[in-house]
């Protein structure tokens, strides 16, 4: 036989032999069981940046709004802590977190107010920003929530883009709380944002006796966490540990005072035609409780936060307002 | 039956075939008695629970809130079922059990005297720092010739303890948990708990002997107090694929070496390989750059010095000793490293995974 | 001596083997023996776990020593290890009424020869995307099961040399049946699964293109007499143009020719020889299409999801569901070594992908608590070999915690304490766990006939227990058991868990 046709062969042999060799051994696995579970414990996580601006010495931190007109009431509000300057500027991509979470109309005070929502949008258009992305992974399905809620409508009236929670937009992320150490996070709103702002209804929950701006964070987890339950003050304190927010609203233009969190009657909802606005979430939050008519103090993850240095329940003795509106 | 003998068969069989055909017979006999003989060799962890693991569930460890409501205002969970037993004044006193009396009296021993009782012997315990000895013996009344020697050698510290304990034990000898560690040869049994080394020796060998010998240090084990003190080189040697009952402690003279002091020594199973791995804490930096050089050196004089590392973390040497590789490294005022490995690469990983684990040890 | 009487020898050597590795894959007698060599020797189980996980787990390397000497000699394997071919071989010969003409044209090649392939390529094209099926046809995986499954038991209720306490196994008059089946195939055509549908026979066949050593036919001194096919076995077509695809290489041909025309050649001219399998380029597509399509078919039937049923509880140190089934081989090693009958084949539970793959069942048994057995045998790590220590969560491992394969749930209608005024607590008795997983709370009630009666009611801890079943095993509510362990609360799935911490 030719020597090339036999070269060819056995060339092409003696390839499949070490390559198969060398393929075997490049590719070889020799971790025991323990190792396995050690390294599939260890998977890579995003992390979470701090969205709080400086504040000058002496600016006003919390502002309570009386009014009926969401718009003038942000205003007035905002305006008093500084303006919406002082928080967003020209070029800003700004997330702006509401609660969508149960599939109801507004009236019945389970999602955030969508005037409400509209007012803080086109604050931070006016101020410069160069995208608003509303997000929220909510309980019951997204389209109907964010369509009956009204949210939907709200985000494609002042031009802002929606953004649903498919699977692809999740990432373990580390949180580092006392509790969770890491979680699936909605993190696809994150990844372009420079400023996240919290539009939390005010709301009674059957659980931890009120859900505010604190536990409006749960809204960008998934993931298993109907365990949060099991320990849920310790989660909402990680909560304010895991987000630190430009600032946040509480929207207490409505709030649902009894069977919460999501309500079902009009009965269930007092009209109170407030926002409170600030930079602190344990602060606003505390204030919030009152509306309730209960006392803070028994609030068990305001002090939580509180121990752990994540913010302060003596609102009353910093910088705060108290504003009229239109 | 329709099914007929075929007509032919090949008749002539070449020289190549024949002898292929051999070779061939050959490779299968080797192959069935190699699996027979792997068959042989197995870890005896497989098939119960590994004894170091269970030293894990003695002391009442802080057990996170169980089953405890959110709000956790005082109510804590009632503490575990066991607690450590108190121990009585003289440990040795009354340990005779039915049928049996104490010979003499209890005597004890200091380092001054131990060689009165056990001659040569004694200078291994006075290396390991030997603080006292209390023994008796016990004898059987129904057979005068049956008797059993109870030896607690009051080492000083729990490392001492376990140190002379380790190197007196000796390969394949069935464990028994007694103390925090503990083995049986024949129908005596050795264990160390705390700062004791027992030794309770029986006179013939025999399961009726045996049984009274377990009883006895079962017995004598729940008095003697242990402080629960670690030692540092059953912590720091990692867990992971070390043969149970290897490790050793050396003050001095370690592998044979003279300037190996203060050694921890273990074997371990790497794939199908024994890897014996050793780790010793010198008193500083400096003491151990010097513990370095003597290895080195000792590598250079009874074979080669085939690779040296040097980062800012750590200092590694690789030697070839003939046949078989040893890889040394420091890091801070450890030294450590892998010793008669036969292969290179399993040599060098080995001493790396052992490098690494020690990353947060210094 | 003749090269076909060493290949003999050759042959009962390794099938001798493989039933002394099926007989002492069993607690008391393992010891160091590697029982899943045959497994871990295995080129397409290696080749598809490859393909699946992207590495080769440990022990699978050995697949080299059968890889290697294919590209030399060619499809040696089928006919000098396969113990799945030497039974196909054996029964054929044992039950062979034909007469000299008869068998050679049964030993002719047919164009069914070439589903093998389109099986293969429906398989290895499904692996790519994350589901390995190769273990419902491979031959080592498909022998190991059905004598763990069906044979052993039967032998055992014959003699009583097997078990201890007799092994049942859910279905195994499936995978009896089937065995039988492909067994008695070889009397339609000999060699039937061989020949027509082993998919490793099919990998093997591919690879020997490259192999050196090949059959060659001296045409000058053949006469077309065809009494090379009378007992050719991979029915090569040696008369003619050999088919080195289907060619094992068991030499039989060399022995009959009368003319010494056949000979075993280091490199003869390809022109003599079909070299590749004779496969329609379409048809080849429409295996593909279906192993492409098997995978988003099967996994959006949602049974890893959001239908995850309760009774898949995997054998402790198994990976999570997903690599689970990217691993598992179906070759029920773990079901054969478990030493309480626990583990048994699922059919349908885990959904299509996960038929012979193993599941928990404590109705007939429990998970031993210092066992580690499934995992020590397994030959792809869908099982990793966790040390006792790690599985309980003590010493190094006591910061990763023990490893749970379930919850235990009390179903209080059911018990006796709870709703029957009778005391028992078994399940609190034999719970391993120190301390236990069951607790209890004394309970003082007047019965129907007014008498008081002291009742110890039991409670499960579920930051304890470990899913392993003994309580189960033992409720004496024997037909559906009062206290049942469902796959909730598995550490090795996030997904599933129970508890927050």
């Amino acid at each position: 036989m030719e020597r090339r046709e036999f070269l060819k062969r056995a060339g092409a042999t003696c390839i499949a032999v070490v390559g198969s060799a060398l393929g075997a051994v490049w590719l070889h696995d020799s971790r025991s069981g323990a190792e396995y579970f050690r390294d599939s414990k260890s998977k890579k996580t995003k992390s979470l940046k701090s969205y709080r601006v400086n504040r000058m010495k002496g600016a006003v931190d919390m502002a309570i709004v009386r009014g009926k007109d969401p718009d003038k009431m942000m205003r007035a509000g905002l305006g008093e802590m500084g303006g919406i300057g002082s928080f967003v500027q020209k070029g800003d991509v700004v997330v702006i977190k509401p609660n969508v979470a149960f599939d109801r109309p507004p009236a019945l005070g389970a999602t955030t107010n969508p005037d409400v929502l509209k007012a803080v949008a086109r604050l931070c258009q006016e101020a410069g920003a160069r995208k608003i992305i509303v997000a929220d992974n909510p309980i019951n399905q997204p389209e109907g929530c964010f369509f009956k809620s009204g949210i939907q409508q709200a985000a494609e009236e002042v031009g802002a883009e929606v953004m649903l929670p498919r699977p692809s937009a999740f990432a373990l992320t580390k949180i580092d709380g006392e509790v969770l150490s890491t979680w699936l996070m909605f993190y696809r709103p994150l990844e372009q944002a420079t400023k996240v702002i919290g539009v939390a209804p005010c709301k009674d929950h059957n659980l931890c006796s009120a859900s505010m701006t604190m536990k409006n964070w749960y809204g960008l987890l998934g993931g298993r966490r109907n365990q949060f339950h099991q320990q849920i003050h310790d989660v909402i304190a990680d909560f304010s540990h895991m987000m630190k927010p430009t600032f946040v609203v509480l929207d207490a233009t409505r709030v649902l005072m009894q069977n919460g969190p999501t309500g079902g009657r009009l009965s269930d909802v007092s009209e109170m035609n407030t926002l409170v606005i600030g930079t602190d979430m344990v602060a606003v939050d505390t204030y919030g409780y009152t509306l309730f008519g209960r006392d803070p103090d028994k609030l068990g993850y305001l002090r939580k936060a509180e121990a752990r240095g994540l913010g302060s329940t003596k609102w009353k003795e910093q910088n705060w307002r108290e504003v009229l509106a239109g | 039956m329709r099914r007929k003998r075929r007509g032919f068969i090949r008749g002539r069989i070449s020289r190549t075939e024949t002898v292929i055909s051999c070779m061939l017979l050959l490779l299968i006999a080797g192959i069935g008695i190699a699996i027979y003989a792997k068959g042989q060799i197995y870890d005896p962890n497989l098939f119960s629970l590994n004894q170091f693991a269970l030293s894990n569930t003695r002391s009442v460890s802080a057990q996170p809130d169980r089953l405890v409501p959110p709000e956790d205002e005082g109510s804590k969970p009632s503490p575990a079922m066991d607690a450590p037993v108190p121990s009585p004044s003289g440990p040795l006193d009354g340990l005779a059990p039915a049928g049996w009396k104490t010979l003499g009296n209890v005597s004890q021993f200091t380092a001054d005297t131990l060689f009165e009782k056990i001659d040569g012997r004694a200078e291994q315990y006075l290396d390991y720092k030997f603080v006292r000895l209390t023994c008796v013996s016990l004898v059987n009344e129904q057979d005068k010739s049956q008797f059993i020697d109870i030896y607690v050698f009051d080492m000083g510290k729990p490392a001492q303890a376990f140190g002379v304990f380790s190197v007196e034990r000796s390969d394949g000898l069935p464990a028994i948990a007694l103390g925090r560690e503990g083995y049986r040869a024949e129908a005596s049994y050795f264990f160390w708990k705390g700062r004791y080394y027992v030794q309770v020796l029986a006179s013939n060998k025999g399961t009726k002997l045996a049984q009274v010998g377990l009883s006895v240090a079962g017995t004598l084990e729940k008095r003697l107090n242990d402080n629960g003190e670690p030692i540092w080189g059953l912590t720091a040697l990692p867990e992971t694929d070390r043969i149970p009952g290897t490790v050793q402690y050396f003050v001095t003279d370690a592998m044979s070496l003279d300037f190996m002091k203060d050694t921890y020594i273990a074997q371990y199973r790497k794939g199908g390989a024994k890897v014996m791995a050793f780790l010793s804490k010198q008193s500083s930096p400096d003491a151990a750059v010097k513990t370095l050089t003597s290895y080195e050196a000792y590598l250079k004089k009874f074979g080669k010095v085939i690779g040296k590392q040097e980062t800012d973390i750590y200092t590694s040497v690789t030697g070839d000793m003939g046949g078989t590789f040893d890889v040394v490294f420091r890091k801070g005022r450890l030294i450590g490293g892998v010793s008669m490995v036969e292969n290179q690469s399993v040599a060098e990983k080995a001493a790396l995974d052992l490098l690494a684990v020690l990353r947060d040890k210094d | 001596m003749r090269i076909t009487h060493i290949r003999l020898v050759s042959q009962i050597f390794f099938i001798g083997l493989f039933l002394f590795f099926t007989f002492i894959t069993q607690f008391g007698y393992l010891k160091g023996y590697p029982v899943s060599l045959f497994l871990e020797a295995d080129p397409l189980v290696a080749i598809a776990t490859a393909i699946t996980t992207h590495t080769l787990y440990r022990g699978l390397l050995w697949s080299l020593v059968i890889l290697i000497p294919t590209f030399l000699l060619g499809r040696f394997f089928c006919n000098w290890i396969c113990p799945y071919g030497t039974l196909h071989q054996f029964i054929g010969w044992l039950f062979d009424n034909r007469s000299v003409k008869e068998r050679i044209e049964s030993n002719r090649y047919r164009k069914v020869f070439a589903l093998k392939y389109y099986i293969l390529i429906g398989l290895l094209v499904a692996a790519v995307f994350g589901s390995l099926q190769i273990g419902l046809l491979d031959p080592i995986c498909l022998f190991f099961r059905s004598v763990t499954v069906s044979v052993l038991p039967a032998i055992d209720m014959a003699t009583g040399w097997i078990y201890v306490q007799p092994f049942v196994h859910q279905f195994a008059w499936l995978v009896g049946f089937l065995l039988f089946f492909f067994v008695s195939m070889n009397l339609v055509i000999p060699r039937f699964f061989c020949r027509v549908v082993c998919p490793l026979g099919a990998t093997l066949g591919l690879l020997s293109r490259f192999s050196l050593w090949r059959i060659e036919r001296d045409e000058k001194k053949c006469d077309s007499c065809n009494l090379c096919l009378q007992r050719c076995e991979g029915a090569s077509d040696p008369h003619t143009a050999l088919r080195k695809s289907e060619c094992v290489v068991c030499f039989h041909c060399i022995d009959d020719c009368p003319h010494a025309a056949l000979s075993f050649k280091m490199l003869p001219p390809l022109s003599h020889e079909v070299t590749l399998p004779d496969l329609n380029r379409r048809r080849a597509i429409f295996a593909g299409l279906t192993g492409l399509l098997f995978f988003p078919f099967s996994r959006s039937s949602g049974d890893l999801t959001k239908n995850f049923k309760k009774e898949i509880m995997r054998p402790p140190g198994a990976v999570a569901e997903p690599e689970f089934l990217e691993r598992c081989v179906k070759c029920d090693q773990c079901i054969r070594v478990c030493p309480t009958n626990v583990l048994q084949p699922a059919l349908f539970e885990a959904g299509v992908e996960g038929i012979w793959a193993p599941i928990m069942n404590m109705k007939m048994g429990y998970c031993e608590l210092n066992c580690t057995l499934c995992g020590q045998t397994c030959p792809t790590g869908a099982i990793q070999k966790i040390s006792i220590a790690q599985k309980l969560g003590l010493g190094e491992f006591a910061k990763l915690g023990l490893v749970r394969t379930g919850t235990a749930f009390f179903d209080r209608g059911r018990c006796l304490p709870w709703s029957m005024d009778t005391p028992c607590v078994v399940c609190q008795e034999v719970c391993p766990i120190s301390p236990k997983a069951i607790f209890s709370r004394e309970a003082e009630i007047t019965n129907r006939w007014g008498k008081k009666v002291k009742l110890t009611r039991p409670y499960v801890d579920p930051t304890l227990c470990n899913g392993c079943g003994i309580c189960e095993h033992e409720c004496p509510v024997k037909d559906l058991r009062a206290i049942r362990v469902t796959a909730v609360g598995e550490t090795r799935s996030q997904e599933r868990s129970l508890l927050l911490k």
